[in-house]
C-alpha cells in the first residue's frame, strides 16, 4: 500500500474531512488558533537566540530583539579571532556524526537481538540497558576520564565516539517498536527462505525500523554535539575543542561577550537543523510504506 | 536492497573517515610530545649547577600553561615569547564554567598530565595549593628568596599550602577600594575628592551618606550598586576566618554588614544588581548607581571595558584606548582584597626550570611589569610599587589618580592568612540565604538556620563543628 | 521439522548474543565501570586528587540520610518534574494525534516548529529567562508597572514558587516536541489494519484514539514516560542556569545540582557518588514501578 493510501484509511475514521471542502467547522478554528498560537510561543525564543546572534553585546543585554541587526560578521570574526572555531566545527561534527552512524547501527542490531532472540538473560541484560541510562553523567566523570586515560585516549576523537555509541536510550526505543512493529511471521519466512540473520537484519529489520531510529538519533546527535562535560575534560589540545568548550571560552572571562557567544550558537544551530531535516523525514516518510504488510 | 548498500557504503566512508581522522589526532600528538626541550634539565634537585637566569635572550624551549581566564592568560603568554623569542608557550585556555577548569585540573593530576604552568583563580587558589600531586613546591629554586621579598606579603601568603611551603606566586595583587563616579559625588554628595568621599563611605557614616544622596537626587541616586560590593568589603576586612580550630565561626565584621544591608535595602539605597549580571555591566555608564566595590583588576575589567558603547571590543590583542578621562575616582575606607589569579609549577612538569623562569618573570621583570602598569594592572613587586607610588605623574586615566599610591597603602594591610579553601563555598551561601531575607521571604533567625545547614551538607566531611 | 527448530533455535540464539555483543563490550567500558568505581568511591572518602581514597564503610550513606540538603534537593526534583511532565505528556500526545491522523494543513511545518526547542542550548534559555523575570530589569515586572499592577518590581526568582515553575515550563517547553516526535513514530507503527478494523465498525475520531491508537502507544507512552523520569530525576542544566548563583532557600537545588556541587566544587567526590548511588537507587525503583504498571498487559503485534 503506498503512503498516500495509508494516510487516506487513516482519515476515513476520522469523519471531518469527509465534510467536504465548503463546511469548515468551528471546532477545526478553534484547533488552527491553538496550533498557530503555540507555535508562535515555542518559535519565539528560538528566533529571539537566533537574532540575537546578529546584534551586539550591548544590544542583547539591554534590549529584546525583534529585527535582525547587523553585527553577525563581527561577532563572528571576533569569535574567531579568540578561539578557533572553525576548528572546533570540525571536530564537532567528527564526532557527532561518526557517534550518530556507529552508534545507530550498532543500537539497532542490539535492539534486534534483544528483541527477536530469546537467549538467556534477555531480560535482565535489557534491564542493565535501562539502568545504564540512570546514572548521571557527571558522576560517570571520573571513571570515565580513568578509563580513557588507560586506552590513550586523551585527545582523541574516540574518546567521545566510542562512549556515546552505546546509545541505551536507542536501544530501550528501537527494541519496543521492533516488538511491535516486525511480526515474528516476517522473519520466519525470510529464513525459509534461506536468509541469513544478517541479511534478515540489514534487508528486513533496518528499513521497518528507520522511524524509531531515526527519532532516536536525531536526539542522540544533539546530545553529542552539545556535550561538554565530557568533551572539557578529555580534550587538553586547543586543536580537539568542540563547539561546546569554545562557546564557553569566547564568553570571556570578565567581559561576558554575548555577541560571539550567539554567534557560535547560530553557528552550531546549523548542523543539528539539518540533521533533524534529515532525520524527520526518515520519520514521517515513506520508508516504512506497507511493504511489510504484504 | 538499493538503501542497505548505499547505508553500507556510507557507514564505511565514515568509519574510514574516522579513522584518518583519529590518525592526524595522534600524530598531533606525537609530535607534540617529541619537540625537544633544549635546556639540559634532567635533574631537578640540580638547581645550582644551571647558568644564571639573567643570561635573557640564551632562554629557549617549550612550557606548557593552562589558563581559564582567556582575557588575561594568552596576553602572559605572548609576554613572555616576546621577551623571549627562543621560547614557545603552549597556552590552553579552558573557562571554568561548572568547575570545567577545575575538573580539568584534577583530572590531569591524577594521571600525571598536568602542564608546566597552570593558574589558579582566588576562589580556588587555597585548594589548588594544597591539592596533593599539584603544585610543586618553590624553595628548590634559584632566586626564590629575592622573588618572594620582592612581592607582596599576603601574596605569598595566599600561594603558600598549610605544609608552610610557598607553591604559587601572582602578578597582581588585588587590593580593594571603592570606585565612585565623581559626577554623582560632586552634584549630590558637594565633592568628589577621595579623602572626603572616604570619610563619607566608612561605616559609621555609610547610612547617612546614603540617604543624603538620596535625598538630594530626588530618590533617583543610589550609593551602593548592590549589596554584594559591600560583603566583599566587609568580608575582606574581617580579623576572624570562616573556620578556626576547626570550628565554624563568623566573624562580627558579617552581623555588621547584615545590619547595614538591611537598611539599604529597606530604604532602596541600593540598587538590588548582583554582580556580572547584564544588568550590573550595563550601570557602569548610568547615572543612578554610585559606589562599586573595585579591586586593582576592576579599573580595567570592570569599569574600562564597560565605558565605551562598544562595550565587547576588549580582546587580550588590544586595549582600549585609556581615555575615559577620570569619570572615575577611587577611595580606600576599609582595606580588603578580592580576586587575583595565582601561577604555579605543577609536580610533574616537563620543564621547569623554564616554567620558573616564567614565573619569575611575571613577578620580577621590569619590563613587563611597567607595561603592566601602563595597561592599569597594580602588580605584585614590591619594587615596582615603590616606584611608581613616588612618581606623581603615573596617573591612570580611568580614575585620574595614581592608583600606586592609592592601592599601595592598601596592600600592606591585608592579612591572608584568614582564608580559607571554603571561603568560595561559604560566600555562595551565604550570599543566597541573605537574598531570600532581603527579600522578604524569610526571618532572620531562620536565614542564619538555613545558611548553616547548607554548609553543613556542602562541607561534609570536612570535620568543621558547626554549633 | 522439530529438530530442525530446536538446532534453529539454538542457532538463533547464538545470533542473539553476537548481536548484542559490541554494544554491550562498549557499556562495560565506558558506562558500567565508571559505575562500579562510583560505588566503590560512595564507601570511601576522597577528595579527587592522587591521594588514594579512604575507605570508610557507610559513614557517607549514614550522612546521606540525615543530609537537609539531599532530603531537599529529592523534594524539588519531583516537584519540578512532576509539574512539568504531566502538561507536556498531554501535549505531546494530543499534537502527535492531530498531526498524524488528521487532515491538517502544514503538519510538516506544525511539527518542524514544535521540535525546535529541543535545538536551544541553555546558554540562551538562561539569558531569556533572566531577561524576562530579573528583578529590576525583566521585562515582566516591567510590564506589570507598566500597567500598573504593581507598584515595585517583585524578586519573582527569590519566591519558590515561581523558580521552581520557571524551570518546570522551560522544561516542558524544551522538551514537548520531541516527545511529539517519539509518538508520532510510534502512531507511524501501528498497523493500518487495526483502523481500517475501526472504520469497519463505524467508530469515530475520538473512539479511535481512545481503543487503537492509544492502547497501540503503550509501548511508546511507557518509553516517553521512562525516559522523563530518568531525564526528570537527573535534571541539572535546566535547573542550574535558571537559578545560576544557587537556589532561593534551596528550593530549586536537584539531586544533580547538589551531587555536582559536592563532588566537583567542594571535592568530595566519596560523599557525591552516594548520592548518586541514592539518586540511582530511587530511579531503578521507580522506573521499575512505572514499567510494570504500564507494560502490564500489553500484546506483543
Amino acid at each position: 500500500m503506498s503512503d498516500n493510501n495509508v494516510r487516506l484509511t487513516r482519515e476515513i475514521v476520522l469523519p471531518e474531512s469527509n465534510l467536504g471542502k465548503k463546511k469548515i467547522s468551528v471546532g477545526r478554528v478553534f484547533l488552527y488558533i491553538g496550533l498557530i498560537i503555540l507555535a508562535v510561543i515555542t518559535f519565539f525564543p528560538f528566533y529571539i537566540m537566533i537574532i540575537n546572534a546578529s546584534h551586539t553585546s550591548l544590544e542583547i543585554s539591554t534590549k529584546l530583539n525583534l529585527l535582525p541587526g547587523n553585527a553577525f560578521i563581527s561577532n563572528i570574526l571576533r569569535a574567531q579571532r579568540g578561539q578557533n572555531v572553525i576548528n572546533g566545527f570540525k571536530n564537532s561534527l567528527i564526532v557527532a556524526v561518526s557517534t550518530t552512524i556507529i552508534g545507530g547501527y550498532i543500537g539497532a542490531l542490539t535492539a534486534y537481538g534483544f528483541s527477536k532472540y530469546h537467549f538467556p538473560g534477555n531480560k535482565v541484560l535489557f534491564w542493565v540497558v535501562i539502568g545504564s541510562m540512570m546514572f548521571p553523567a557527571q558522576l560517570g566523570l571520573i571513571g570515565y576520564y580513568q578509563v580513557c586515560n588507560s586506552l590513550g585516549l586523551i585527545n582523541n576523537h574516540l574518546a567521545l565516539i566510542l562512549p556515546n555509541s552505546a546509545m541505551a536510550n536507542l536501544v530501550f526505543f528501537v527494541k519496543m517498536y521492533m516488538d511491535s512493529a516486525i511480526p515474528d511471521s516476517i522473519i520466519e519466512s525470510a529464513k525459509i527462505d534461506g536468509c541469513s540473520e544478517f541479511h534478515i537484519f540489514n534487508r528486513i529489520v533496518l528499513p521497518i525500523s528507520i522511524p524509531s531510529i531515526a527519532a532516536m538519533c536525531i536526539l542522540n546527535f544533539i546530545s553529542v554535539w552539545n556535550n561538554l562535560i565530557q568533551a572539557s575534560v578529555v580534550f587538553t589540545e586547543k586543536e580537539m575543542y568542540t563547539i561546546p568548550i569554545i562557546m564557553q571560552n569566547v564568553r570571556g572571562f570578565y567581559r561576558n561577550d554575548l555577541g560571539a557567544v550567539y554567534g557560535v550558537i547560530a553557528l552550531s544551530i546549523i548542523p543539528i537543523m539539518i540533521v533533524f531535516a534529515i532525520g524527520s523525514k526518515y520519520i514521517i516518510g515513506g520508508m516504512v510504506a506497507g511493504s511489510v504488510k504484504e | 536492497m538499493k538503501l542497505a548498500k548505499r547505508g553500507l557504503a556510507l557507514l564505511l566512508c565514515m568509519v574510514m573517515m574516522l579513522v584518518m581522522m583519529t590518525a592526524c589526532g595522534k600524530t598531533e600528538d606525537k609530535q607534540t610530545d617529541a619537540e625537544p626541550t633544549k635546556k639540559e634539565d634532567s635533574q631537578k634537585d640540580d638547581t645550582k649547577d644551571k647558568e644564571p637566569a639573567n643570561d635573557a635572550k640564551e632562554l629557549s624551549g617549550e612550557i606548557t600553561f593552562w589558563h581559564f581566564n582567556g582575557d588575561e592568560g594568552p596576553a602572559i603568554a605572548r609576554a613572555f615569547e616576546k621577551a623571549y623569542p627562543g621560547v614557545t608557550v603552549k597556552d590552553q585556555i579552558t573557562a571554568d564554567t561548572d568547575g570545567n577548569y577545575q575538573t580539568k585540573i584534577q583530572a590531569a593530576s591524577r594521571s600525571g598530565d598536568l602542564p608546566d604552568v597552570y593558574a589558579a583563580e582566588n576562589a580556588f587558589v587555597k585548594r589548588f595549593v594544597n591539592m596533593p600531586g599539584g603544585y610543586m613546591s618553590l624553595s628548590s629554586f634559584d632566586g626564590v628568596n629575592d622573588v618572594v621579598s620582592n612581592v607582596v606579603p599576603f601574596v605569598a601568603g595566599i600561594g603558600t599550602n598549610n605544609d608552610g611551603e610557598l607553591v604559587a606566586l601572582s602578578h597582581q595583587a588585588a587590593a580593594g577600594a571603592i570606585a565612585y563616579k565623581r559626577e554623582m559625588a560632586k552634584q549630590y554628595l558637594g565633592t568628589d575628592d577621595p579623602a572626603e568621599v572616604g570619610e563619607m563611605l566608612k561605616p559609621e557614616n555609610m547610612l547617612e551618606t546614603g540617604r543624603k544622596l538620596k535625598d538630594a537626587s530626588g530618590g533617583k541616586a543610589k550609593l551602593w550598586v548592590g549589596t554584594e560590593e559591600l560583603f566583599k568589603i566587609y568580608v575582606g576586612s574581617r580579623q576572624k576566618g570562616w573556620v578556626e580550630n576547626g570550628k565554624f565561626v563568623i566573624d562580627e565584621r558579617i552581623y555588621e554588614f547584615l545590619d547595614i544591608a538591611e537598611v539599604l535595602r529597606k530604604e532602596n539605597l541600593e540598587g538590588g544588581l548582583p554582580q556580572w549580571q547584564e544588568a550590573w555591566a550595563n550601570s557602569i555608564q548610568d547615572d543612578i548607581h554610585m559606589c562599586y566595590a573595585v579591586p586593582t583588576w576592576g579599573i580595567q575589567w570592570i569599569i574600562d571595558c564597560r565605558e565605551s558603547d562598544d562595550i565587547m571590543v576588549m580582546t587580550s590583542d588590544d586595549h582600549p584606548e585609556s581615555g575615559t578621562g577620570g569619570r572615575w575616582a577611587i577611595t580606600t575606607p576599609i582595606p580588603y582584597y578580592e580576586g587575583g589569579t595565582w601561577f604555579g609549577i605543577s609536580q610533574n612538569a616537563k620543564n621547569p626550570e623554564l616554567a620558573w623562569e616564567f614565573i619569575k618573570f611575571i613577578t620580577g621583570n621590569e619590563d613587563y611589569l611597567a607595561e603592566l602598569a601602563e595597561a592599569g594592572d597594580f602588580v605584585s613587586n614590591t619594587k615596582m610599587i615603590d616606584k611608581f607610588k613616588a612618581d606623581n605623574g603615573f596617573i591612570n586615566k580611568v580614575v585620574n589618580q595614581n592608583i600606586y599610591q592609592v592601592y599601595g597603602d592598601v596592600a600592606d594591610k591585608i592579612d591572608g592568612s584568614i582564608i580559607t579553601q571554603y571561603d568560595d563555598t561559604i560566600k555562595t551561601a551565604f550570599l543566597n540565604c541573605m537574598n531570600s531575607y532581603l527579600a522578604g521571604e524569610i526571618s532572620k533567625d531562620e536565614m542564619f538556620v538555613q545558611f548553616k545547614e547548607t554548609l553543613q551538607s556542602q562541607l561534609q566531611g570536612e570535620d568543621i563543628a558547626f554549633e | 521439522m522439530r529438530s530442525n527448530k530446536s538446532s534453529t533455535i539454538s542457532r538463533r540464539k547464538y545470533y542473539g548474543i553476537m548481536f548484542i555483543l559490541p554494544f554491550f563490550i562498549l557499556l562495560s567500558i565506558f558506562i558500567i565501570y565508571p559505575i562500579g568505581y562510583s560505588v566503590f568511591l560512595s564507601f570511601h572518602k576522597w577528595d579527587g586528587s592522587i591521594v588514594a581514597p579512604e575507605f570508610i564503610g557507610m559513614k557517607n550513606y549514614i550522612f546521606l540520610f540525615k543530609d537537609k540538603l539531599f532530603i531537599k534537593s529529592i523534594i524539588n526534583t519531583w516537584v519540578i518534574w512532576g509539574i512539568s511532565f504531566i502538561p507536556q505528556l498531554v501535549l505531546s500526545l494530543g499534537l502527535a494525534a492531530i498531526l498524524s491522523n488528521t487532515n491538517i494543513k502544514g503538519k510538516g511545518f506544525f511539527r518542524w516548529i514544535y521540535f525546535l526547542p529541543v535545538l536551544v542550548t541553555m546558554a540562551s534559555v538562561g539569558n531569556l529567562v533572566f531577561f524576562i523575570m530579573d528583578w529590576k530589569t525583566g521585562i515582566l515586572n516591567q510590564m506589570l508597572m507598566s500597567i500598573g499592577i504593581i507598584q515595585e518590581q517583585i524578586q519573582w526568582l527569590e519566591k519558590i514558587t515561581i523558580a521552581r515553575l520557571t524551570i518546570s515550563i522551560t522544561l516542558c517547553w524544551m522538551w514537548f516536541g520531541y516527545t511529539m516526535v517519539i509518538f508520532m513514530a510510534g502512531i507511524k507503527a501501528i498497523p493500518i489494519e487495526h483502523y481500517e478494523a475501526g472504520v469497519v465498525d463505524g467508530t469515530n475520531k475520538w473512539q479511535a484514539f481512545q481503543y487503537i491508537t492509544l492502547p497501540c502507544l503503550k509501548p511508546t507512552i511507557t518509553y516517553n514516560i521512562v525516559t522523563s523520569i530518568i531525564g526528570g530525576l537527573t535534571m541539572y542544566d535546566v535547573a542550574a542556569v535558571v537559578s545560576p548563583a544557587g537556589a532561593p532557600q534551596s528550593s530549586t537545588l536537584t539531586m544533580v545540582m547538589h551531587l555536582y556541587n559536592l563532588g566537583f566544587r567542594n571535592y568530595n567526590v566519596g560523599y557525591a557518588a552516594t548520592i548518586a548511588m541514592g539518586l540511582f537507587i530511587m530511579v531503578m525503583l521507580f522506573v521499575s514501578v512505572a514499567y510494570n504498571m504500564l507494560m502490564k498487559n500489553t500484546q506483543q503485534g
